[in-house]
């Protein structure tokens, strides 16, 4: 009798450790069912790169907003999944060098990232100026934490711009001062006079807040390659396609890569089931192709590096922002946001 | 041994975590949240000018063991000069109503309409006269071609039905009469299915640039030798030439002068011709009237600095530029009007999450400032919610 008593008592200790190891696995299951059923965390980069070189890499920084939903994402959970980052990429690798959050609010806050110098990287949003290290990504200062400026910071994006002239930030502050900080500064200041002159009636004047979520590049792009002689060389490497572009430096109008002898194009594929774009790098003298990669949607913040290779963004078929790097040895993407299998 | 003490480790704490879950965590999450119906309406009750506002009661209320308060749809008087609540019951009988629609009121009713249909409501007490079931042998309120709308000219609710004439319902009145050939020729497209009528956002709040009071014009203008997009501006007396000085010194972010979105009449006769809803509304639909004109105050609705979006209310003395009173609208304005008895009423989004913040919580709430003709502010929050859900 005792040892029968016993024995049932055993197998009852048994019970809840089962329980538990069901709802566990429960959890285990639901997870990985959404993960098999749902695409990758989905990811749209803002209009803008900045590049520059960093413990002796270039890097390239982009701006995107996250969605990890429905994957199980704990650092998301008060917004849904939803974020806006930033992150680096070594332009020689195309390896992730920083990943950070820098807002966690449902919908993605409106942010881009302004320029960058050796040091730092100034990012504008709609809740103010960040400014990150450049080599970790680690915030240093945002809004009212910015030395020169504090809580006369403005909470929108369009009082922050750069000013390419004399690489720095410029700003407006609550009480109409116009300020500056020069590339690789943690300090606003007031604006030198000519500086003024040229921002004080461009910030924060927009009338509309429109998203910058959304931008391309069709006002960079002409169907032959301006050279700077004024010849315009025909992109013979170009795949056959409906539209064949080529992709400008922005300010000069001249074929992005002309400097190092190559140049980018894109061609619209509209009856290819792989992609609608083929992004691709020819040798200006030989004519030669160099390179393919293929996106879903139109370039857009085409960016000229220091060292001359062409940065731009598209995307891919599972919504993930891509981040394509043209030089002539070759053309390479790498997907901007990219999550492990639990959207981490 | 272990793996029975962890066994009972396990279901000990299981049985912590459900009473924790449904027990005691939802008490400090609790939160007031609810977003009134469309417009408001004024009239005497007991001799005491009233606003009469309908709205959802939204809010977290734990998991209801506790809860007594009917959740749901609700219709509220408020005494104008006082801010006390004169009656407050819950909308309908046999079923909840949301999303009112607030349409008229006599002396004695509201006539109301709601995703559940067409209500009478005594002005008296807030009980309910009768619904549309009580019309029903004259007017289909359940069918979705029906529409409705006040004339203030025929002091009336006009109802269109699709293959019925225009009828109304003189306020005061629970009859459904027939109107004449000439009020059918100016209602029918108006209170058609898909036709020319009200736009339900067109009776919202809207701001304006300019308050005409005492004779002058009041806008907003950057103070002198700040740069164009500076955030703050100040109150500025306008001139013809179009330039300002400046009245008093405060300063505003993003401002605006709170006004009443008026439905105007439609153009007599107009149905039958009628192809735009220009031919019906020449001058548009609605037009806004500041608050405070008459009584020489401007309400501004504006943001709280420059470092938020969140926003605020404020009344300002349009003489001296003097700031009467504020009050936090966080998630913006809703609906304003102006009262026959002279004060102005202002229905805003407040952003009062539970006890403990979280995000469980829906904190977004109506939250309803009566101003009276001195400038003088009372805020009146709708359907608080306190511990286990129960009003405050």
């Amino acid at each position: 009798m005792t040892s029968s008593t016993n024995t049932s008592r055993r197998r009852r200790w048994w019970v809840p450790v089962i329980v538990v190891a069901v709802v566990l696995a429960l959890i285990v299951g639901v997870i990985g069912a959404v993960a098999a059923t749902h695409g990758p965390a989905r990811s749209e980069p803002t209009g803008t790169i900045a590049t520059a070189r960093v413990d002796g890499r270039e890097i390239a920084v982009v701006v995107y907003k996250g969605d990890t939903f429905p994957h199980l994402d704990l650092l998301r959970i008060e917004s849904m999944g939803f974020s806006t980052q930033a992150e680096a990429f070594d332009l020689e690798t195309g390896r992730r060098v920083w990943d950070t959050m820098l807002f966690a609010e449902f919908g993605g806050t409106e942010a881009e990232v302004l320029g960058m110098g050796s040091a730092y990287v100034y990012v504008r949003s709609a809740e103010g100026l960040l400014i990150l290290d450049a080599a970790t990504g680690e915030i240093v200062a945002r809004e009212a934490e910015i030395d020169g400026l504090g809580d006369d910071y403005i909470a929108a994006i369009d009082a922050y711009a750069w000013d390419a002239t004399t690489r720095s930030v410029v700003l407006l502050d609550a009480n109409g001062r116009v300020l500056s900080i020069p590339a690789d500064g943690l300090a606003a200041a007031d604006a030198p006079a000519e500086v003024v002159e040229r921002w004080r009636s461009v910030l924060n004047t927009r009338s509309e807040s429109g998203s910058v979520f959304s931008h391309d590049a069709w006002e960079q792009v002409d169907h032959r390659a301006p050279m700077p002689n004024g010849e315009t060389v025909a992109p013979v490497w170009a795949a056959a396609g409906w539209d064949i572009d080529v992709l400008l430096e922005d300010g000069t109008g001249l074929a992005a890569g002309w400097r190092d002898g190559f140049a980018v194009t894109q061609t619209y594929q509209p009856n290819s089931s792989e992609a609608y774009y083929f992004f691709q790098v020819g040798d200006l003298a030989t004519g030669e192709l160099v390179g393919t990669v293929e996106g879903e949607s139109s370039a857009s913040a085409v960016t000229v590096s220091d060292t001359g290779r062409v940065v731009l963004l598209s995307d891919n078929d599972t919504y993930q922002g891509l981040l394509i790097v043209a030089s002539a040895n070759g053309i390479r993407s790498s997907v901007i946001g990219e999550r492990t299998l639990l959207g981490w | 041994m272990v793996i029975k003490r962890i066994g009972i480790g396990l279901v000990g704490l299981l049985v912590v975590a459900f009473i924790a879950v449904f027990f005691v965590v939802p008490g400090p999450l609790i939160s007031t949240a609810a977003r009134t119906g469309q417009g408001m309406l004024f009239a005497e009750i007991d001799g005491r000018d009233a606003v009469v506002i309908a709205y959802d009661d939204d809010g977290y209320s734990g998991f209801g063991f506790f809860n007594p308060w009917d959740l749901g749809g609700r219709i509220t008087a408020l005494d104008l000069d006082t801010g006390e609540t004169i009656w407050n019951r819950g909308l309908g009988d046999d079923e909840p109503a949301f999303l009112t629609r607030m349409l008229a009121a006599g002396e004695n009713y509201a006539y109301l309409r709601t995703t559940f249909g067409f209500l009478v409501i005594s002005l008296a007490d807030g009980s309910t006269v009768a619904t549309e079931d009580d019309f029903s042998d004259a007017v289909d309120f359940a069918d979705l071609t029906t529409e409705v709308a006040f004339s203030p000219s025929q002091n009336a609710i006009m109802i269109g039905a699709e293959d019925a004439p225009v009828r109304k319902i003189a306020l005061d009145t629970l009859e459904v009469v027939d109107v004449d050939a000439a009020t059918s020729d100016t209602w029918s497209c108006v209170v058609a299915w898909n036709g020319h009528g009200y736009a339900e956002s067109d009776t919202e709040a809207v701001t304006v640039d300019q308050l005409p009071t005492g004779g002058e014009v009041l806008g907003f203008g950057v103070p002198s030798g700040s740069a164009p997009g500076t955030p703050g501006k100040r109150l500025s007396r306008l001139n013809d030439d179009g330039s300002g000085r400046s009245v008093g010194g405060a300063i505003f972010v993003d401002p605006g002068f709170v006004a009443q979105s008026v439905a105007v009449e439609p153009s007599p006769g107009a149905c039958p011709h009628a192809q735009w809803d220009d031919d019906v509304f020449p001058g548009g639909r609605t037009i806004a009237v500041p608050l405070g004109t008459a009584d020489g105050y401007g309400v501004v609705d504006h943001a709280q600095s420059a470092r938020t979006d969140d926003r605020q209310i404020s009344v300002v003395d349009a003489a001296s530029g003097e700031v009467l009173g504020s009050s936090p609208a966080e998630g913006g304005l809703f609906d304003a009007a102006i009262a026959p008895s002279g004060q102005s009423v202002v229905i805003v989004d407040r952003f009062l999450p539970g006890v403990l913040p979280s995000w469980g919580t829906t904190p977004v709430t109506a939250s309803v400032l009566l101003i009276s003709p001195e400038g003088s502010m009372r805020e009146i929050v709708l359907a608080p919610h306190g511990w286990l859900g129960l009003p405050w």
